[in-house]
């Protein structure tokens, strides 16, 4: 990890915003905006996997893809590769996109049904030019359909003959075609079966070691994120709660939600000796976040002081940060 | 031994397909008993609702039809039950909980004229008796301010509180068996560690007995008592909870429980794997379903359908452990 420390970061985001705007009546008198993401600071080092992790509706998805522009952030910073990438258009933008993938979740709906996989697949080199002749563009798509294990042979065939798990694998072929450097996975592995979620699983860390990207895992499941990430950052109401090293953030999980979150895995053990902590109550609306700390209104260590005042993002060491007015003493409760 | 609540015996629910007859589930026979949890565990296809929906008599015929076995609930075939017979059991002796909350409530009704209607059919009680019961099981759901939940839609609550209601729905007539097909995979996991804790406390509280299907063996650890793997419409291992998590004996069983990544394993290494797919119904392995999968398969896996035989104080599907076959296997 150290020699990585060392290198200019990939990808620099700096209190990133993205608010929508709130349908609301005609004569309302003001516009409400529901936070997705609020303030989300972070850096990404080439070939390290960032794993984002929160329940739905935390803002993890729209983060990711507010990263890539997909969605157009409402405020914010983005380095890429120390070049601004908010300011990057037209050329300039296709250009440094070609370098930012994407993976789908859903590999029923991100496959267009009438395009063959071949199609699917030479898409990506057909927008950034990227090949001499169809022969040539050909031969990259089969070599790639290769790497990700499917079989050649079917070049021609269309997405609705294959099974979830193959499909989730025309999807990475599609995003690795053009060899990038970062790859933002935006759930990739939650639509499928167990059996098929390792194998998924086994090939993007393949494909990372053998091309080097880096790669922001977004998931709600803990099991997968802490298999797959060296760092890891944990979304709550579009807030960034807690973020580290995996290893500091699952041995030593200081924030009460990661906590919670931690203990209300389901475990594949008998006996198992965890004590569970069982949140109260939902998730508050986005539209409508509690004042203060955003996770007060279902926290076991609330205060009064939680409810008044939003805390500030700590640093607990080695790169550790919490956002609780009580991080050190919420150990206790474990 | 404890009274059997529900006894399946041999069950085939079949169905009839333009590439012909898929056989979803293939002669599966299980009991559960009085205040027990059994699980069913499987990936998706392998048949572990369809038993369910079999059950609950809901099997939509055409295109499926029951070809053979018998479901015994309380001494008696429900599948010589007539259509109106079978409607005054379900919800009122077997109640079932959905995956999704959400297409399972009706929208055009408020929770409480749904809650009601139930009630008003099985029980005989008026209309303000079943308004006073079904703001009770809201209470018992623990839904906050259920009276005044009780007058809202089901678009106006969460994914969870919908899934309260549900299970609020499905036990308000006291049913002896509960059903629950996946009932946490649509939500999130501090949800669902709160309605994992309600079901095992009204099992506890009501003693009905709980089928609990699911794809998450870590749900399974936590709720069931005895556990049945299925794979490809047919039962490859069966056993109680401990036995299973203690020793899978099936190959399957063990690739399961080694390809899911743990929060404690070691996660520099890969994740074990089982290669390959669950075959479908229409290109079926001759022998084993498991087989082309299999990293032990031997040589008479691939020509014969191994018998489901008693070992070490379970049941498992595998040459490893009999060698016995299944006669007239087409």
């Amino acid at each position: 990890m150290s020699e990585v420390m060392n290198q200019a970061p990939l990808l620099e985001v700096r209190n990133l915003r993205k608010l929508f705007q709130a349908k609301s009546s005609f004569f309302a008198k003001e516009k409400t905006f529901i936070k997705a993401v609020d303030d989300v600071s972070f850096t990404l080092m080439p070939q390290e996997t960032l794993g984002v992790v929160g329940e739905s509706g935390c803002g993890k998805s729209t983060m990711g893809r507010s990263v890539l522009r997909l969605i157009q952030p409402t405020s914010g910073e983005i380095f890429y590769k120390g070049q601004d990438f908010m300011k990057a258009s037209g050329n300039e933008l296709r250009k440094m996109r070609a370098d930012m993938q994407i993976i789908f979740q859903d590999p029923y709906a991100s496959l267009n049904p009438r395009m063959t996989i071949g199609e699917v697949i030479t898409e990506p080199l057909n927008i950034q030019k990227r090949y001499a002749s169809k022969e040539e563009a050909r031969e990259q798509v089969l070599k790639v359909m290769e790497v990700v294990g499917l079989n050649p042979k079917y070049y021609n065939r269309y997405p609705h003959e294959f099974s979830g798990g193959q499909r989730q694998r025309i999807g990475i072929a599609r995003a690795i075609v053009l060899k990038p450097s970062l790859v933002v996975c935006d759930e990739p592995v939650s639509a499928l079966d167990v059996s098929i979620q390792s194998q998924v699983l086994n090939l993007l860390r393949r494909l990372q070691s053998s091309m080097g990207m880096a790669y922001i895992f977004i998931s709600h499941n803990l099991s997968v994120i802490k298999h797959i990430s060296d760092r890891v950052m944990v979304m709550y109401l579009g807030h960034v709660v807690e973020m580290g090293e995996k290893k500091d953030l699952f041995d030593n999980p200081s924030h009460p939600y990661t906590q919670a979150l931690l203990s209300a895995i389901p475990m594949p053990e008998r006996h198992s000796t965890r004590k569970k902590i069982i949140l109260q109550g939902d998730l508050p609306s986005p539209a409508n976040p509690p004042s203060g700390c955003i996770f007060h209104t279902r926290c076991f260590m609330a205060q009064d002081i939680c409810s008044t005042q939003s805390p500030e993002l700590k640093d607990l060491g080695n790169g550790h940060m919490c956002a609780c007015h009580f991080c050190g003493q919420c150990k206790e409760t474990q | 031994m404890a009274e059997k609540i529900l006894e399946v015996k041999n069950l085939k629910t079949y169905f009839r397909t333009d590439a012909g007859l898929t056989k979803a589930v293939n002669d599966v026979s299980f009991s559960v008993e009085r205040g027990k949890t059994l699980g069913i565990v499987g990936e998706s296809g392998c048949g572990k609702s369809i038993t369910s929906l079999s059950i609950m008599g809901l099997v939509e015929t055409p295109p499926g039809v029951i070809a053979g076995g018998e479901i015994i609930l309380d001494g008696q075939d429900l599948l010589k039950k007539t259509d109106d017979e079978m409607r005054a059991i379900r919800g009122k002796k077997i109640a079932m909980i959905f995956q999704e909350p959400m297409t399972s409530l009706n929208p055009v009704f408020t929770i409480g004229q749904q809650l009601v209607e139930a009630l008003m059919l099985h029980e005989k009680i008026t209309k303000q008796q079943a308004k006073e019961k079904a703001v009770e099981m809201l209470k018992l759901v623990r839904i906050p301010l259920a009276e005044k939940r009780f007058n809202e839609y089901p678009h106006q609550l969460s994914g969870g509180m919908r899934q309260r209601v549900m299970i609020a729905m499905a036990l308000c007539c006291d049913p002896e068996l509960l059903i629950c097909d996946e009932p946490t995979t649509a939500l999130d996991v501090t949800i669902q560690a709160q309605i994992l804790e309600l079901i095992n406390e009204l099992k506890e509280k009501t003693g009905a007995s709980v089928m609990m299907i699911t794809h998450d063996l870590g749900v399974i650890a936590e709720v069931a008592d005895d556990v049945m793997v299925m794979y490809a419409g047919k039962v490859v291992e069966h056993a109680t909870c401990d036995q299973i998590f203690d020793k899978p004996m099936h190959p399957y069983t063990y690739g399961l429980m080694n390809c899911i990544p743990k929060l404690d394993g070691d996660d520099t290494k890969e994740l074990s794997v089982i290669e390959g797919m669950v075959p479908s119904f229409d290109d079926m392995p001759k022998g084993c379903a498991f087989c082309p999968r299999c990293p032990e398969a031997m040589d008479i896996c691939r020509e014969k359908m191994p018998k489901l035989a008693w070992t070490e104080g379970r049941e498992v599907r595998c040459f490893k452990y009999t060698e016995e076959w299944e006669e007239n296997v087409e």
